[in-house]
């Protein structure tokens, strides 16, 4: 497949903010979270909830206070590079540790990523929890 | 952050040349603002375009929710037309089970729901469309309303759809499902 160098320009920002974003989560970084996300994001988490901007925000304090230690990678990565935006779906792997033993839990996810004033934002997540057993 | 700390340090070092450039400043600053205030002014049209589509958003929303709405109406027809037409040739799928498929998955499962679940109707609520320019984003509850040995059962799914409009036409470039649980619980991270 032959890209232009502007879609493999947004590929490689698109790729480059989510592994930032990510490797930020565990610390809850919540300037990272606050430029990843754009203020009209529409968020879906695995259980099927929707929340806003503000309802993500607030959520990092959740996590941080529930003292997880959960780390979180990228694999199985799709970009679709559209001029000022971009599709990109990945596998999300969640390594946790409870009560002394690892647990590892895998997530699909879709993210809409918009340019806007130069900015890649997100402007559309969507997270759903792959079952162990496939 | 990072970009912070440069913000900071392009401050400082305005600071530092504008103390050293003293006799020359007020010529010069009337030049730069002058300058910051025309590229201000183009950024804010420019940010103006985005979020103004050339149709109005109120049109946008319209169109998409009604291909939204018409084809979750066709679904049990099993109409591979209608599916051909809603989703794009490069769509990502992503089922509610965490696996993701391209178009031609999408539509060698037309027949496999036709057989598993022959009388499922699908409706939608709880939609939210932001529209912008040639993208729109679609978040709704899906209904699935299903008829199992004889009785009636109904399940929830949450769905975000990514529409792309190229040479005039919206389809979906994205989508994604999760099902939603009777009593949702925990956000966690996903």
């Amino acid at each position: 497949m032959i890209r232009s160098r502007n879609e493999v320009t947004s590929m490689r920002s698109v790729l480059m903010m989510l592994r930032d974003f990510l490797a930020a989560v565990a610390r809850g970084d919540k300037q990272v979270f606050e430029s990843f996300f754009a203020d009209d994001v529409i968020y879906t988490g695995s259980t099927g909830v929707r929340m806003d901007k503000a309802e993500i925000m607030n959520s990092i304090g959740v996590h941080a206070a529930n003292g997880s230690k959960a780390t979180y990678r990228a694999e199985d990565i799709t970009v679709h590079a559209y001029d000022t935006m971009a599709v990109v779906n990945f596998r999300m792997v969640m390594d946790d540790e409870n009560e002394g033993r690892r647990q590892t839990a895998y997530f699909r996810n879709t993210g809409t990523f918009l340019r806007r004033n130069g900015q890649w934002q997100v402007v559309a997540w969507h997270a759903t929890e792959i079952p162990t057993n496939s | 952050m990072r970009r912070a700390t440069k913000g900071r340090i392009k401050a400082c070092t305005a600071m530092a040349l504008l103390a050293f450039w003293a006799s020359a400043a007020s010529a010069r600053n009337q030049q730069d603002s002058a300058a910051v205030a025309a590229k201000q002014a183009k950024e804010a049209k420019t940010a103006q375009e985005a979020r103004e589509p050339k149709e109005t958003a109120n049109e946008t929303v319209e169109q998409v929710t009604r291909l939204l709405r018409d084809f979750l109406a066709a679904v049990p027809r099993s109409d591979k037309q209608v599916f051909d037409h809603f989703f794009a040739d490069d769509v990502i799928y992503t089922r509610s089970a965490g696996v993701t498929v391209d178009k031609a998955g999408i539509m060698k499962n037309v027949d496999v729901r036709a057989a598993n679940e022959p009388q499922a109707t699908y409706e939608a609520d709880d939609i939210t469309v932001h529209p912008y320019d040639h993208l729109a984003i679609v978040n709704f509850r899906l209904v699935m309303h299903n008829t199992v040995n004889g009785r009636q059962e109904t399940a929830y799914f949450r769905n975000t759809g990514t529409f792309l409009k190229r040479n005039g036409k919206w389809q979906v470039v994205a989508w994604q499902s999760t099902r939603v649980p009777e009593q949702p619980g925990d956000k966690r991270a996903g």
